[in-house]
This record gives C-alpha cells, sequence and structure tokens, in this order.
C-alpha cells in the first residue's frame, strides 16, 4: 500500500496555520442582517406578556420574531421532537430561546434584545438529578415520571452471581459537566435565494441534521434547503444537534425578511446556553472470585438530561452498553435512567454518555484490585475481553480485539513494572503514583442508529488527471479530509497531491448520516472505496487498451501504471486521457451500509457495534499531600483503532483527546448558581494550557478489522475515554485518597483525606 | 459591546485635564481587564482615556531611599528591571506567576491596582514592601499609603479625576521575601489564595516581617497576628497549631468559584509554614 499508514501532511494545514481558513464569521454576504437571541432569565416559567415595543423603536432594528413568527414547525427535530426552537407559552431552562432580534449590525440587535420586556409568572423547577427521581416537582417534561429514557441490560442471574462471589461491594461515582469549549463558537449564515429556496452556511458536524431542522422551521421540501459545511473549528459533539438550532434562528428572519442573515454566538451565551456532556450518578456493585473473575455487576446509572431530550436517549444507551467495561461477565444488571432538569439540555460530547460509565467502573476494578490482592493488571488481564470472548451484551467477538496488546504496552509504556508500589509506603510531601483504566468502545451509530447507518460519495475525475471527491461526513479539525484524500489517492492509484475533498453541500451528496461516533473513517472510506472501485474498473480497461497488457496484470499506484513490478512508459494521466477519449463514465456514486447489528430491548442483548475500538490509558502523577494539588506527569494511552490510514494525525487525535480527558478528570467544572451557569467564560471555565500539558505517549496497536477500508476502524472519540479513571487511579496510589467524584479538584482531594 | 469615545491625550497634564472635563470616563492602561469588561458590557462607559502612549508612566528609577515604579510598567518591564529584582525581589516572584507572556507584556502594576481585586497578585508583595501611590490629578498629587488605599473588591479612595501616577516604596535589599500563591492550574489562572512574607532575619530569629494574604478577604489581608507571633522568634521555635491559630485570626475567606472557605483557610497557613521553612533553609 502506497498511502496507508503514511503520514501525509494535513491538506488543510497551510491554511490553518497561515490564517486563510475562512471560518463563518468570516463570511459576508450582499445586505446581511444580524440576530442576537432574547433568553429566558429564570429556570422555569409561563410567559404573560413580551413586549417589544421599545426594542421595535430603535433604529436599525428590521425585526424581532417570536414562536408565532415562524414560517413552519417551531421543534428542533432531534430524537423526539420535544423542543421548541422558540419557546411559546412557557419556557423550561435559564436561557431558552424566546425571541429572534434582527438589525442592521450585532451591536444594535443586543441593544434591541435588552429593550425587550418579558412579564411572567415564575413555576416551580428541578435542578438537580436527585430532585428529579424524587419528582418534588412532577411532569417537568413530556414523558411521565420526569424520565426522558430508561434502558436495561439483564443477562444471566446477577443475585446468583453476587451469591457465588468472594468478594462483592457497592460504590457511588459522580461525573460533572463537561463543556465542549471548541476554538470558534456557534455560527450560522441563511441565504434565501430569489427561486424560493435557502442556502445556508456554517460551522456543523451533521449537515444533514440542519437540512431537516432549517426544511421544519421554514416549511421548505429538503430539496429547497441547500446546507454547505465551512470551515469549523473544533465540534467535539458540540456541533452536532445545536447547528440545528442555530441554523433556525438564522432562517426564520431570512426567509421573512428576504435577506441574508448571520447568527453567531458569543462565547458566555455559547457555554450557558448550548449541550455540555451529561453529569451522571451513578451506583456500581461488583462480585469476584477469589482469583479475580468477575461474576457480577449491577449498575444502576442516572444522566441529567436538561430541560428537553435532544440525544440523550442515544447518549444514554451508548453509555448502557458500554458500562459493564471491556470485560467477560455471565450476570449483568444494568439499570440507566435520564431524567429531566430545568437546566440546559444535555448531549453529545466526545465519547457520548460512556466516560461517565467508565470512571465509574474503572474506579471500581482498581478497588477491586486491592481488596483481591491483585495488580491492576492482572485483575484486568483475567477479564478483559479477547477474541473468542462475548461482549456485556452478549456479542461475540471473532476479529480485531486488540486489548491485551494494549493493556501491556501501556503498562509498560509508564514502567509500570517499577512504578506501581503502594500508597503505605510512600512518604514525604509530594507523591507519585500510577494508575491505569481500559476501555473498549462501538464504533459507528450501532443497533438504536437506524436508517443513519449509511453514508456516500462521489467521485469525478477530471481529463487532466485532478480528481474531485464529495463527502457527507465533515471536517471539524481531527483531519478526516486528509485521510478521504488518502483513501481516494490510494483505491483510484493517483497521487494525493491530485485530490481534492469538496466542502460539503447537501445537493450534491446523499444524505451519509452524523459526523459523529467515531464512524467517518469505516463509512465514508468505505463509500469512497465503492466509488472508486468503479471509476478503477475503466482506468484498468483503459491501461490494458494502452499497454496491451491483461488488466489483472496492471496495477496503479501514485501515478504510475505497473505490471509485474516494473513501471510502463504511460503514466496514471495518459490513462485518464485515453478514457476520455473512449467515453468511458470517470465519475461515480459511492455507497456503503454498516455491517448488520441486533438489539433486544426486554434483555438489552445483542451486537450492539459491528466492531469495537480499544484503548488501555496509564497515568503517572505528583500529588503535593498538604494542598491536593495534582500535576500529571506522563500520560499513556495505547489504542486499537485498527490499520492506522494517517499515523501521524492519529498520534494528535490521541494527544488532544488525553489531555481533553485530563481536564475532564482533574480541572474542567461548570458551576451553576440557581440554574444559571456563573463561570460562562475561558478565564473562569479552566481548561489545560500548554503548560498544564504532561508528556503524552500514544501508542498505536493496529488489530485490522477486516470490513473496514483497508482495515481500519475509528478513533475519533476514544482518546478522551478513558484517561479520568486512569488518573485518579494514580491519585489514590500515590496517597491512598479515593476518589469517586470528577473533577478531582485539590478541595475535593483535601476533604476527601480528611474523612 | 457599546459604542464610546476614544480619547488619547498628549502627556499627562491633558489627561489630567480631560478627566477634569469629561464624565463617565475610563482610563485604558494595559486592557487586559478592561477591554474584556466592555465588550462584555460589564462596563460601558461614555469615554474611553487611552493612556497607553504616555511613556513619562512607564519608568522605574532610583529615588534616593526609594525606588519609584511608574504606573505603565509593565508585567514583564518589572521582571526585567535590576533595579526591581535587587531591591524588591518579591514583587518580581509575583509578577512571573500573572496570566501568560502576552498579559505579562500589556498588562501595567497600576492596571492591577486600580482594578482592586483582592487576588491581584500584584499586591501582597506591595503591601509587604509598604508601597506608597503617588496620584495625580489637575489640582496636583497627594501620596496614599497603599494599605489606606482599598474599600473592597474593584474599590479604592481614587477620585474620578485622578491617575496613579506611581507606586513608590523603600529599598529592601537585604530583606528576604518570598510570595507563594495556589491556582487551578499553571498558567492564566486567577488565584486562589496567595500569601507575601517579607523578613529580615538574623541567625534563625525573625528580627522584622511583614506578611500580607490575597484572595482571602474582600482587599487584601495584612497578617498581623501572624506578625505577632513570629516575630523576635526563632523560627524552628513556633509550632504548625500557633502559625494555623494566628493565620485564621488574620484571614477571612469565603466559597466562591475558585475555591471554598475551608480549603483557603487550611492552605493559607500551610503556605506560611513554607515560607517559613524556606526562611529556615536561608
Amino acid at each position: 500500500m502506497s498511502f496507508i499508514g503514511k503520514s501525509i501532511q494535513r491538506i488543510d494545514a497551510v491554511s490553518k496555520v497561515n490564517g486563510s481558513a475562512k471560518f463563518i464569521d468570516d463570511y459576508y454576504f450582499d445586505s446581511m442582517l444580524y440576530a442576537r437571541i432574547f433568553r429566558a432569565p429564570v429556570p422555569r416559567g409561563r410567559i404573560k406578556n413580551l413586549d417589544l415595543s421599545a426594542a421595535e423603536k430603535l433604529a436599525g432594528i428590521k425585526g424581532i420574531f417570536t414562536a408565532k413568527d415562524i414560517p413552519g414547525a417551531n421543534i428542533v427535530p432531534v430524537v423526539e421532537k420535544d423542543q421548541p426552537l422558540l419557546a411559546d407559552e412557557v419556557f423550561n431552562f435559564a436561557g431558552e430561546a424566546i425571541a429572534i432580534v434582527v438589525a442592521d449590525d450585532p451591536d444594535i440587535a443586543e441593544e434591541g434584545v435588552s429593550l425587550i420586556k418579558l412579564d411572567y409568572e415564575e413555576l416551580p423547577s428541578i435542578l438537580t438529578i436527585e430532585d428529579s427521581i424524587n419528582k418534588t416537582v412532577p411532569d417537568i417534561c413530556s414523558k411521565p415520571d420526569n424520565i426522558f429514557s430508561h434502558y436495561k441490560i439483564r443477562k444471566g442471574d446477577f443475585e446468583k452471581g453476587f451469591k457465588s462471589s468472594d468478594i462483592s461491594f457497592e460504590e457511588e461515582y459522580k461525573t460533572g459537566y463537561q463543556e465542549h469549549a471548541y476554538l470558534e463558537t456557534q455560527g450560522m449564515i441563511a441565504v434565501p435565494n430569489p427561486e424560493k429556496t435557502i442556502t445556508v452556511y456554517g460551522s456543523m458536524q451533521c449537515p444533514f441534521y440542519v437540512q431537516e431542522g432549517v426544511s421544519e422551521i421554514t416549511g421548505y421540501p429538503l430539496s429547497d434547503v441547500r446546507i454547505i459545511h465551512t470551515t469549523t473549528g473544533g465540534a467535539f459533539g458540540g456541533k452536532e444537534d445545536v447547528p440545528s438550532i442555530i441554523a433556525g434562528f438564522a432562517s426564520v428572519p431570512a426567509v421573512i425578511l428576504n435577506k441574508p442573515v448571520k447568527m453567531v454566538f458569543d462565547r458566555a451565551e455559547d457555554i450557558m446556553t448550548t449541550s455540555k456532556r451529561h453529569p451522571a450518578w451513578i451506583k456500581f456493585k461488583t462480585g469476584f472470585s477469589k482469583a479475580g473473575k468477575l461474576l457480577a455487576i449491577k449498575v444502576e446509572f442516572y444522566f441529567n438530561a436538561g430541560a428537553y431530550s435532544t440525544l440523550t436517549p442515544i447518549v444514554l444507551w451508548r453509555g448502557l452498553v458500554h458500562a459493564m467495561g471491556p470485560y467477560a461477565c455471565d450476570n449483568i444488571h444494568i439499570d440507566a435512567y435520564a431524567v429531566a432538569t430545568n437546566t440546559v439540555p444535555c448531549g453529545a460530547f466526545r465519547g457520548f454518555g460512556t466516560p461517565q460509565v467508565i470512571f465509574a467502573c474503572e474506579t471500581q476494578m482498581d478497588i477491586a484490585a486491592e481488596k483481591l490482592n491483585l495488580s491492576p493488571i492482572d485483575l484486568r488481564q483475567i477479564n478483559i475481553l479477547k477474541v473468542g470472548d462475548s461482549t456485556g451484551t452478549s456479542h461475540d467477538l471473532d476479529e480485531s480485539v486488540g486489548l491485551e496488546k494494549s493493556l501491556h504496552l501501556a503498562a509498560d509504556g509508564i514502567d509500570w513494572k517499577n512504578k506501581f508500589i503502594p500508597p503505605s509506603e510512600k512518604t514525604g510531601r509530594k507523591r507519585r503514583g500510577v494508575g491505569i483504566s481500559t476501555l473498549f468502545y462501538g464504533v459507528g451509530l450501532g443497533a438504536k442508529g437506524g436508517m443513519l447507518r449509511r453514508a456516500g460519495a462521489f467521485i469525478q475525475v477530471y481529463r487532466d488527471g485532478s480528481v474531485n471527491v464529495a463527502v457527507g461526513t465533515t471536517e471539524m479539525g481531527q483531519g478526516s479530509n486528509t485521510v478521504f484524500a488518502q483513501l481516494t489517492a490510494e483505491a483510484l492509484g493517483c497521487s494525493p497531491d491530485n485530490v481534492t475533498i469538496l466542502p460539503i453541500d447537501t445537493s450534491r451528496v446523499p444524505d451519509s448520516g452524523p459526523t459523529v461516533a467515531s464512524r467517518s473513517t469505516v463509512m465514508t472510506g468505505n463509500a469512497i472505496r465503492n466509488a472508486a472501485d468503479q471509476i478503477k474498473h475503466y482506468l484498468l480497461l483503459g491501461a490494458s487498451e494502452l499497454s496491451g497488457k491483461p488488466e489483472e496484470a496492471i496495477e496503479l499506484i501514485d501515478g504510475r501504471v505497473l505490471t509485474a513490478g516494473n513501471e510502463l512508459k504511460i503514466s496514471f494521466i495518459d490513462v485518464v486521457e485515453h478514457c476520455f477519449n473512449q467515453r468511458y463514465h470517470l465519475t461515480s456514486q459511492g455507497w456503503f451500509k454498516a455491517p448488520s447489528t441486533s438489539w433486544d430491548d426486554d434483555t438489552g442483548l445483542g451486537n450492539a457495534y459491528f466492531i469495537y475500538s480499544f484503548v488501555t490509558n496509564t497515568a503517572e502523577v505528583e500529588v503535593d499531600i498538604e494542598t491536593g494539588e495534582v500535576e500529571v506527569l506522563n500520560l499513556v494511552s495505547a489504542e486499537d483503532f485498527g490499520q492506522p490510514i494517517n499515523p501521524k494525525m492519529a498520534e494528535g487525535q490521541i494527544e488532544g483527546g488525553v489531555i481533553q480527558g485530563m481536564g475532564y478528570g482533574i480541572m474542567e467544572n461548570l458551576y451553576s448558581e440557581k440554574g444559571i451557569f456563573i463561570n460562562p467564560g475561558f478565564s473562569t471555565y479552566l481548561i489545560p494550557t500548554t503548560m498544564d500539558v504532561p508528556l503524552v505517549k500514544p501508542i498505536i496497536v493496529n488489530e485490522g478489522y477486516s470490513k473496514g477500508p483497508y482495515k481500519a476502524k475509528g478513533l475519533g472519540e476514544c482518546p478522551l475515554m478513558g484517561v479520568a479513571p486512569a488518573i485518579t487511579n494514580a491519585i489514590y496510589n500515590a496517597t491512598g485518597i479515593r476518589v469517586r467524584e470528577i473533577p478531582a479538584l485539590p478541595e475535593l482531594i483535601i476533604k476527601q483525606k480528611k474523612e | 459591546m457599546k459604542k464610546f469615545k476614544y480619547i488619547r491625550p498628549n502627556n499627562l497634564k491633558d489627561a489630567c485635564s480631560i478627566l477634569k472635563r469629561e464624565n463617565d470616563i475610563k482610563i485604558l492602561a494595559g486592557g487586559t481587564d478592561l477591554l474584556v469588561q466592555i465588550k462584555d458590557r460589564m462596563k460601558t462607559p461614555e469615554n474611553l482615556l487611552d493612556i497607553t502612549y504616555l511613556s513619562e508612566l512607564r519608568v522605574i528609577r532610583n529615588n534616593s531611599n526609594y525606588l519609584e515604579i511608574g504606573a505603565l510598567s509593565t508585567h514583564q518591564d518589572i521582571i526585567d528591571s535590576d533595579l526591581v529584582s535587587n531591591n524588591a525581589g518579591i514583587l518580581q516572584q509575583a509578577c512571573i506567576q500573572i496570566g501568560s507572556p502576552q498579559i505579562r507584556n500589556r498588562g501595567t502594576i497600576g492596571g492591577n491596582i486600580i482594578n482592586a481585586s483582592p487576588a491581584a497578585d500584584t499586591l501582597p508583595p506591595l503591601f509587604t514592601l509598604e508601597s506608597e501611590l503617588i496620584l495625580i490629578s489637575e489640582s496636583g498629587e497627594r501620596t496614599v499609603k497603599i494599605k489606606d488605599f482599598f474599600q473592597g473588591p474593584g474599590r479604592s479612595i481614587i477620585e474620578p479625576n485622578e491617575i496613579l501616577k506611581s507606586i513608590r516604596f523603600k529599598k529592601h535589599s537585604n530583606w528576604l521575601g518570598h510570595f507563594k500563591k495556589l491556582a487551578s492550574r499553571k498558567a492564566l489562572a486567577i488565584s486562589k489564595l496567595s500569601v507575601a512574607g517579607l523578613f529580615l532575619v538574623n541567625n534563625g530569629t525573625i528580627d522584622q516581617a511583614r506578611i500580607a494574604f490575597g484572595a482571602v478577604g474582600p482587599t487584601i489581608l495584612i497578617g498581623k497576628d501572624t506578625v505577632a507571633l513570629i516575630l523576635n522568634k526563632k523560627i524552628s521555635s513556633i509550632s504548625e497549631k500557633e502559625i494555623s491559630d494566628a493565620v485564621i485570626k488574620d484571614i477571612s475567606p469565603i466559597s466562591d468559584l475558585r475555591s471554598t472557605q475551608e480549603y483557603r483557610k487550611a492552605i493559607t497557613t500551610i503556605l506560611v509554614q513554607r515560607i517559613l521553612q524556606n526562611l529556615m533553609k536561608a
């Protein structure tokens, strides 16, 4: 292979470094207007009167729009259709949008927002998981008992499993919010066209979601709504469903006023009103034999969904499937609940419901290892999934399980043998320790993904040998466009330099589902191969005709034409030219449907995902035992995501994800007062800076997947997910202080030390 | 952002007369706080007086017994100054821990003072140096002791028509200074708590001591009880319990975004202990 496993330079590297990349706020359209949003001031209330008169009189205001002005349906379509674009009669969280103010410039629009007077009756609200479970206020959401979703797993006989266990124990865990902190805030521009169609440009992960959202809001058919993806400055799940809302805010005034409208969020507004990682409360019980075999698992966990269901059902389901960890166990009983509160709706975030349960599960394993007098490595060695094992949901794994390899590589990478010393043997003010976590992760949307589990690609070869590729999954910084160029070049036999990946445009490619779930490389990669194979057929035919050699004997590699390893005098361009002269069709549509999965809602068993990626994280920390300050010294991440397409970029993904996971574990904390976040900025919501970054060692464990493009699986989310428990387990190993809550701030560690 | 009128004076005299003339005016020194506040509509002045170009306010000079630092000296200017290094090293220790390279290059000591944050890192060292602030207005100059300057978070006795011209303090070349702060990350983080201590030590005995605490009260707090405890004592004879009792009397922390009252109490004591331990080593 010539371009698979090659670290070619990112195709967008130069434009990102020299600033020429155009983000949505860099775009301007003639006579464009600017939108700002008037929002609910308290967590729950009934609108009695909305006085727009003062705002409407302000010079420069072009219109103020409320629920009744929406030309189509007042809904944000995600899983359920329970969320309105603009609150009508009642609002259900502080910051919920009530009116769109449009003006000649954003400052005037902002001024207009400040002049709107809302008369409302405050209604009783729920702000915590506990109050929601206890129904301190009944019926705050569209579903009974304040529960949006409940999923379960019933495997074997957990009671019997605990009875036959030599040790069993139960612990409670809590995890907090996490903000995506993408560099580019949410933004869209809606441009109405003369023929009563609309084009929407913006920063997003899922153009086809936005297309559906704008279609619902405007009442236009899907064919008349065109979405064009602009360079996106980070997303991490935060731009999965939310951009449909932003596009709605721009589209409503755009179609009514017949003018382009720009809606770009400021940072505080973005943090306060858009989706977050779900906070969780988890009760986890495990039982083991003396020898360390995992015999029973019982988990009950709750996610704080916020006021509307958005993506919560799917996030919860993924949490359920991964809650028991990457271990073989015959007796599993899990209940997963997503409860409603009058807070900002939570949604997708890198890891999608799993970092919460991984934190609980991996802390549980660490506690068990100590109780069993086994090393955390040995306990995992006994229980981890290997080829031939069955996952917690009874998925028999017959290939591509690199967990055992990753376990030992990650342990060696941190020098576990020499550094794992019990906390009781440590003295002094600054104490060092090591910790570990293991995890598995289903690639793609899984059995609950329904019709979304497909992707398309369109390839056109031009007469000069240059190639255009249109795809349906987005580049958001993760490097997928470079991967797609490599896959195209490999499949066609040209150079990646000749391949242009076009900006995503919903008019060019069929609905390819969302860009989420670490699915792009497998799904779009396979669609590209499917498209390329159709063109390759003609290229080989053409090369055969030109050279007189049989098709089977011809290879196309990096623009060269070879037979039996010898380069012929004709090139890729000659072949293309010949194909054009012969009027062969060098344009094709590719399509890929995900391999099959299965699921039974009653038992919670089935082949939940078509394939899994596997990770082991190890961490070394130094803890100041007096102040509780934690310095992370080393992080190792050994990841099996099949064949890496571009190893250098994969390492970059691992490094970034690991640091984001470190922030989640020990630093990032959203504070709220009366349901309103009070630190909505980067000077108060603290994420790691370069000064906080430890030595990160990415290790690629390549266990190929037969149905992946060139044996690749998915990588995007895995690096983040298990870092927090590797660090908190290392904190325990350093100090003997057990952390059951993240972020593990120094304040918490000192409090825990006293207990 | 609300629109404002931008005014750039030619010299300090002009600046003073503009301040007297215009109402609702804010002074732009480094802008690292003010511009953020204006952008977020937390401050909405009608007028902005840009004094950043008044080089007469960006000097650090010897003035017989005193060191005088112009209010527009940046944190980086102070870090780079040998005069400060030789006579007030404790101030450099604080400046080097402020913000990021960008903020240290842009933010000024005058702005850090006038902003009047109880968590400002230059303030505890300036308290231990017993600094004086020279304020100027059209009607002349006045000198105020730094301990009498602050009234609460964001509040001080400066009049709307006054500009902070410079800060001066006596040279402390033989003194041992230590500044310690705790923050949530290694850069770009506001202090959870900070302690500055300046000492004259003779043979393991503390002859003179000044201690100031940041972020554990509505303004910078002076460590009266702590100083009384340690003065004229052998450092090795002071117990942890005694230090803790004295420190807790000196400070009045609250729980907020950055930390908890309980943690601040416990850790402030630990930082004082660490400073005393450092003195023993010296």
